[in-house]
C-alpha cells in the first residue's frame, strides 16, 4: 500500500490475496476508487476472473421467456438493486447489437453466466429455428449454425414443430479462461427424446435419442411441448408431466426411466431440485406453501425407499396466486400474482396492483422479494435468472 | 506448549531445523513446524538446510510470532492424524470440535496487533508461503475494508490518492452503485 516508511508497500500479489477475500462486489469497486494501484489490481483481468470463481456472480433480475427482453432488474430495499440497475443501464438487454434482417425479432430461451441464448424462426418453413448467443453487457454475440438437415432426418426429429433449446447446466464450473459454451435442443418425439448438442468448441450439431418407456401415441405434437416440463438435477435431467409421473434421462446409458412422484403432487406445480449430497429433491406447489420431499439418488427409479417429506416452506401471505416460473443454481424464482378478487374494488384509473417476484434460496431456505412489476410475465412463460457482476466488474463471457 | 506432551516426545526425535532470522538471531523448531512454509519445505526437500536457513527479509520479532503461528498449527495437523484411532467417533468429533475451537481463539488473539506487525507479517507469510497465516492476516484487512468508502480506505491505511481528479470522476461514476 502506498504509505509512509513507517509501513510496508505491499506487491500487487499480496493486494490481490486481500481483495480476493471481499465477498461483496460493492466492497471491491469501493476499494478500486482508493488509489491507481488498487485500482490497477482490481482492473485486470486475471484478478477478474479470480474474483468471480471464488465468489459466483449475484443474480441480478431475470429474463422473460419467448420475448425480446429487456431484463427485470431486483428491485429496492434488495440489495442487489443498485448493482442490477446499473447493470440495465449499460447493457443492451433488447439485443439490438444482434443483427435481425428478417421480420421476425430475436426471443430469449435461456441465460447462463452473464450469457443470453436467442432464437428466431428465420422463415416459416425452417425446421428449427435460428440460435445465437450473446453478451447482452458486452454487446457481443455469436451465431449458431443450423441443425443439419440430415443430422435431423436421421433422428426422425425433422420438422418438428415444437424445440426447446436451452445451455447445458452442466458447463457451469468454468475455468477462469474459458469461454466456452454448450447449448441444448431437445424434440419430443412420439416414442421418444432427442437431443441435440452444440460445443462452441467444435462448433458442431450432434445428436442423441432416447426411447421412453412412456409413450404417447397422440398425433397432436403440439401438446408435448406444454405437457413436459424440464428440470436439471445432480447432471441429469427430468421431465415433469403435468398431472402424471416424471421422467429421467440418463445419459450414460442413453435411457429414458419413469420415476414415479407422490400423489398428491401431480396437479401440482414442481420443480425438481438438489436437496444435499446424493439425494433428489422435489418442491411442489401447494396452497401458498411449498413442500419440499427428497428422496436417495441411487433409488429413485426404484420403489425402493418413498419420498420423504422434508419440510414445508410458507410463502408470504399477499392474497396471490404463486407460481414456480425458474429455477438455477440453487435457486427458485417465484411469481405471486395479486388474486382477482382484491382488484374488483379498485377503479379502472388506479395502477394495478404490481406482481412480486421472489427467490427461495435452496440453501437457507429463505424467501426473498427480488422485484415488482405492474407489466408481470405471460401467464404460461417461464423466466430465467440472470446472474452477473455490473460493470466495471464484469469480464466478456464469449 | 512446545516443551511438553506425548505429542512433543515425538516432535524431539524428529529432525530440528534452524532458522535465521535478518538480524541473525537463531530459531531452532522441529520439521513439521518449519514445514508449514511452503518455502522451507522446498530447501529441505532440496536439501539445503544444513547450517541454518537464513531468512534476510524477516526480523526476529516477525520470525518469532510467525514461529509461534506454526508450532500452534502444526501440533494442531498432527493431533488430526494421530488421535483418530484411539477415541470412538463421537468422542472424536467432540475433541476435534473442541481443538477447532481453540484454534480459532488462539488465531484471534495472534491477530491482535498494530498495524505495522499485521503489515510485516503478511509480508513474511507470503515470502515464505505459509498459506493459513497469508490468508488470516489478509483477511484481517479485508475485514477492515468492508463497507469502507475510498477516502476512509485512504485514511485508515495512509494511502495518498494519486487519482487525477478525472480519473476519480471516471472510475466514481463507473461505480456508483457500490455507493449507493
Amino acid at each position: 500500500m502506498s504509505s509512509p516508511a513507517s509501513q510496508p508497500v505491499f506487491p500487487d500479489e499480496i493486494l490481490e490475496e486481500i481483495f480476493l477475500l471481499l465477498d461483496a462486489a460493492a466492497d471491491l469497486a469501493r476499494a478500486s476508487a482508493a488509489c491507481t494501484t488498487f485500482h490497477r489490481v482490481v482492473s485486470a483481468r486475471r484478478f477478474l476472473r479470480r474474483f468471480r470463481s471464488l465468489h459466483p456472480p449475484p443474480f441480478l433480475g431475470f429474463l422473460e421467456s419467448d420475448q425480446p427482453g429487456p431484463l427485470d432488474p431486483a428491485d429496492w430495499p434488495h440489495r442487489s438493486a443498485p448493482a442490477a440497475h446499473a447493470l440495465a443501464r449499460a447493457a443492451d438487454f433488447s439485443f439490438t447489437f444482434v443483427p435481425s434482417p428478417t421480420y421476425s425479432s430475436w426471443n430469449v430461451c435461456d441465460a447462463q453466466d452473464g450469457r443470453v441464448l436467442l432464437y428466431r424462426r428465420s422463415s416459416d418453413a425452417a425446421a428449427f429455428p435460428d440460435l445465437v448467443v450473446c453478451d447482452p453487457l458486452h454487446r457481443r454475440y455469436v451465431q449458431l449454425p443450423t441443425i443439419p438437415d440430415d443430422l435431423a432426418v436421421s433422428t426422425g426429429a425433422r420438422g418438428m414443430p415444437d424445440f426447446d433449446p436451452f445451455f447445458d447446466p452442466a458447463s457451469k464450473e468454468v475455468k477462469e479462461e474459458d469461454l466456452s459454451f454448450r447449448v441444448i435442443c431437445d424434440v419430443q418425439c412420439p416414442h421418444k427424446l432427442v437431443t441435440f448438442h452444440f460445443a462452441s468448441v467444435t462448433g458442431k450439431w450432434r445428436a442423441l435419442m432416447f426411447s421412453r418407456v412412456l409413450s404417447f401415441a397422440t398425433g397432436d405434437m403440439a401438446l408435448y411441448c406444454g405437457m413436459f416440463e424440464r428440470h436439471y438435477a445432480h447432471g441429469c435431467f427430468y421431465w415433469t408431466i403435468y398431472g402424471s409421473s416424471m421422467l429421467v434421462q440418463d445419459t450414460l446409458e442413453m435411457r429414458l426411466s419413469r420415476v414415479e412422484i407422490p400423489t398428491v403432487t401431480y396437479c401440482q406445480q414442481k420443480a425438481v431440485v438438489e436437496a444435499g449430497e446424493g439425494r433428489l429433491g422435489l418442491l411442489a406447489l401447494g396452497d401458498c406453501m411449498l413442500h419440499l420431499y427428497s428422496k436417495t439418488l441411487q433409488n429413485i427409479c426404484t420403489g425402493a425407499e418413498e419420498w420423504h417429506q422434508d419440510r414445508t416452506i410458507p410463502l408470504p401471505k399477499l392474497d396471490s396466486d404463486w407460481r414456480i416460473i425458474g429455477a438455477a443454481k440453487g435457486y427458485v424464482l417465484l411469481e405471486a400474482v395479486l388474486q382477482d378478487s382484491s382488484q374488483s374494488t379498485s377503479s379502472p384509473q388506479e395502477i394495478p396492483d404490481p406482481t412480486q417476484y421472489f427467490t427461495l434460496d435452496l440453501k437457507t431456505f429463505l424467501v426473498e422479494r427480488l422485484s415488482m412489476s405492474i407489466q408481470p410475465i405471460c401467464r404460461n412463460n417461464r423466466a430465467h435468472l440472470y446472474a452477473s457482476y455490473p460493470p466495471p466488474l464484469s469480464l466478456p463471457s464469449i | 506448549m512446545a516443551s511438553a506432551g506425548s505429542g512433543d516426545e515425538k516432535a524431539a526425535a524428529a529432525a530440528m531445523i534452524t532458522l535465521i532470522s535478518s538480524d541473525n538471531e537463531k530459531f531452532e523448531v522441529t520439521e513439521a513446524t518449519a514445514t508449514l512454509s511452503q518455502t522451507i519445505r522446498h530447501m529441505i526437500e532440496d536439501g539445503c538446510t544444513d547450517g541454518g536457513v537464513p531468512l534476510p527479509n524477516v526480523t526476529s520479532k516477525i520470525l518469532a510470532r510467525v514461529i509461534e503461528y506454526c508450532k500452534k498449527h502444526a501440533t494442531a495437523a498432527a493431533g488430526e492424524e494421530g488421535s483418530s484411532s484411539s477415541f470412538s467417533d463421537a468422542a472424536f468429533l467432540e475433541v476435534d470440535r473442541a481443538f477447532l475451537e481453540e484454534l480459532e481463539e488462539f488465531d484471534d488473539a495472534f491477530l491482535e496487533v498494530d498495524r505495522a506487525t499485521l503489515f510485516d507479517l503478511i509480508l513474511a507469510a507470503n515470502y515464505l508461503d505459509i498459506k493459513g497465516l497469508l490468508n488470516l492476516t489478509c483477511q484481517k484487512v479485508a475485514d477492515s475494508v468492508k463497507g469502507k468508502t475510498p477516502e476512509q480506505i485512504r485514511e485508515m491505511y495512509n494511502i495518498v490518492n494519486d487519482l487525477t481528479p478525472e480519473e476519480e470522476a471516471e472510475i466514481r461514476r463507473e461505480t456508483q452503485w457500490a455507493f449507493e
